[in-house]
């Protein structure tokens, strides 16, 4: 299969480049600092803080910043020519990107089970289901981001619109089920509701799994794949 | 082994390609050849399957470009105008990438990426960064990336475009030396690296063909039978000038100063059947000049141009017949 060759070449492209690099290092910090937090100054002894803080900044931010070249910089380059000439399918690509990226962002989570020591060696006693639902609800919301940039990356030929247009549908699908107060139908409430992010992100965190929620996240990042390969299609078919 | 049957492909009103029809036979050399512009990189995109045409087909190997993509894009090795490369990944790590997605198989690949690598020179490169390449190097890195995995059909897409001197004079020994067991079309601007690598020519004018013949009869018909001469003569005037234009033959005569003191630099043009060299030398020695140099003149790309266009569509497919 082409996506493996393709996600390969895409973590060498990260790890070789720069960007990828202050990421993971600021995202490192960042989520040492929300640790601190939550450990020491709320002595809480989960991780729930912890992830409810870095879904929040570092996916918002991160992901953008991760995929807005992914498949504009295969325009720049000139390459994406050479990928759609090679025996290689558009949905290989758009794949391999997505897998290569969440693949990074996994690498990136990495400082999370080190907290999780640092609880337990220090006296705490975390409930492992909520640390490792909460980890999954993560990746799960790391890849809808992640397909959500990669559509936005190939819309896009400027990595900085792309940066933008991800960032803007993470901001809207994060808010749109803030409707407290708004005077609106209830069944456009509940639309809301199951559009945003948070109402099916939360559940996860505090460790129950429901397959809607699950659902709801593969399904979306699926849309978005499916859309950023039709869009990749289009855009050379011009 | 390559075919288009009336491709074309339409962006605006007047740009794109419009019903272009030929073949190309297993283990030719088929130039491309058309000024910027004309349409080359708009008919080599629609045969390597990149673009899909607006209407028309284009066949490699047989294999529809657009409905059996994958099994065509198999048997081509295709250089883009801009070498696509990865400025961040080294040449052996590049030709690894491109010999997987070209499907070669493992236990291959290391030995078909040491013979790109040295079909196209790229010993003394080969653990660099190919950002850091120079753009002959790229050029042929790229070049190594489309040959990887041995293809029968290369296309290639101004592949001199660029380059230095000797870098040109490299790209074409190494095209030469691939045509020998490959199937080569090659688009480029410039009629003496037609003539330099290829057998047969199509040319390409504002999106339509405008001829499709061997590369000799096209540099004789743009210049009809006729001789054309250029001479440098010390010491001439009015007096050589009367007596050479009026010599049996010539049609046409013109006359430029020269960068040497002294010298005269004429041009002229016999009629059609007539060669009129050796009157014209002894011309210029009789009246007591030194002739120093005399060439014969070809038709240059601007000629093949003006006169294939010039034509009207009745008496070109006239002349191709």
């Amino acid at each position: 299969m082409k996506t493996i060759i393709i996600l390969r070449r895409e973590l060498i492209g990260y790890f070789l480049s720069p960007i990828a690099w202050v990421v993971a290092v600021v995202s490192a910090l960042f989520m040492a600092r929300f640790f601190e937090n939550s450990a020491v100054f709320s002595r809480s002894a989960n991780l729930s803080g912890v992830y409810v803080n870095t879904a929040y900044w570092l996916v918002s931010v991160m992901m953008p910043a991760l995929t807005m070249g992914s498949i504009a910089s295969e325009f720049r380059n000139g390459t994406i020519e050479m990928l759609a000439t090679d025996p290689v399918r558009d949905v290989e690509i758009v794949l391999g990107k997505f897998f290569g990226v969440v693949a990074f962002f996994v690498f990136c989570l990495l400082p999370l089970p080190v907290f999780y020591v640092l609880l337990r060696v220090s006296g705490g006693n975390p409930d492992i289901g909520p640390v490792l639902s909460g980890f999954g609800a993560m990746i799960l919301e790391g890849a809808l981001a992640a397909a959500i940039g990669i559509f936005a990356s190939a819309l896009s030929g400027q990595q900085i619109v792309a940066f933008l247009v991800s960032a803007l549908i993470l901001f809207t699908l994060r808010t749109l089920g803030a409707t407290e107060g708004m005077e609106i139908p209830e069944w456009l409430r509940r639309c809301f509701a199951y559009v945003s992010m948070p109402s099916h992100f939360y559940p996860l965190l505090r460790g129950r799994i429901a397959t809607n929620d699950i659902i709801y996240f593969l399904s979306t990042t699926v849309l978005f794949l499916f859309l950023a390969t039709r869009v990749l299609e289009s855009r050379r078919w011009k | 082994m390559i075919e288009a049957r009336n491709l074309t492909k339409t962006y605006g009103p007047n740009r794109g390609v419009r019903d272009i029809t030929f073949r190309i036979e297993s283990g030719d050399v088929v130039g491309l050849l058309g000024p910027n512009g004309a349409g080359k990189s708009t008919t080599i995109k629609m045969l390597t399957g990149y673009l899909p045409p607006t209407s028309g087909v284009a066949l490699v190997g047989g294999f529809d470009t657009l409905t059996r993509s994958i099994d065509a894009r198999r048997r081509i090795g295709y250089l883009p105008e801009n070498a696509p490369i990865y400025p961040e990944l080294r040449v052996e790590e590049y030709l690894r990438y491109r010999a997987a997605l070209k499907e070669v198989p493992s236990s291959a690949r290391k030995s078909k990426i040491n013979l790109a690598i040295a079909r196209c020179r790229l010993e003394p490169v080969r653990k660099r960064i190919s950002g850091h390449l120079s753009k002959g190097y790229k050029q042929r890195l790229a070049l190594a990336g489309a040959l990887v995995a041995d293809p029968p059909i290369l296309i290639l897409d101004e592949p001199t475009v660029g380059l230095d001197p000797n870098q040109v004079f490299e790209m074409r020994a190494l095209i030469r030396e691939l045509s020998e067991n490959r199937t080569i079309f090659l688009s480029t601007h410039i009629l003496p690296e037609v003539e330099a690598v290829c057998s047969r020519v199509l040319v390409i004018n504002e999106g339509s063909l405008v001829a499709d013949e061997p590369i000799g009869r096209l540099l004789r018909n743009a210049s009809g039978e006729r001789q054309r001469v250029r001479v440098l003569v010390r010491g001439g005037g009015p007096a050589l000038e009367k007596a050479v234009a009026a010599l049996d033959g010539i049609e046409a005569f013109t006359a430029e100063a020269s960068p040497e003191p002294g010298c005269i630099r004429y041009k002229m043009e016999m009629r059609e059947g007539v060669d009129a060299r050796d009157a014209i030398v002894r011309t210029i020695i009789n009246s007591g000049a030194a002739l120093l140099e005399l060439e014969s003149t070809r038709a240059s790309l601007e000629e093949v141009f003006g006169n294939l266009t010039r034509l009207d569509p009745a008496s070109r497919a006239a002349g191709a017949a």
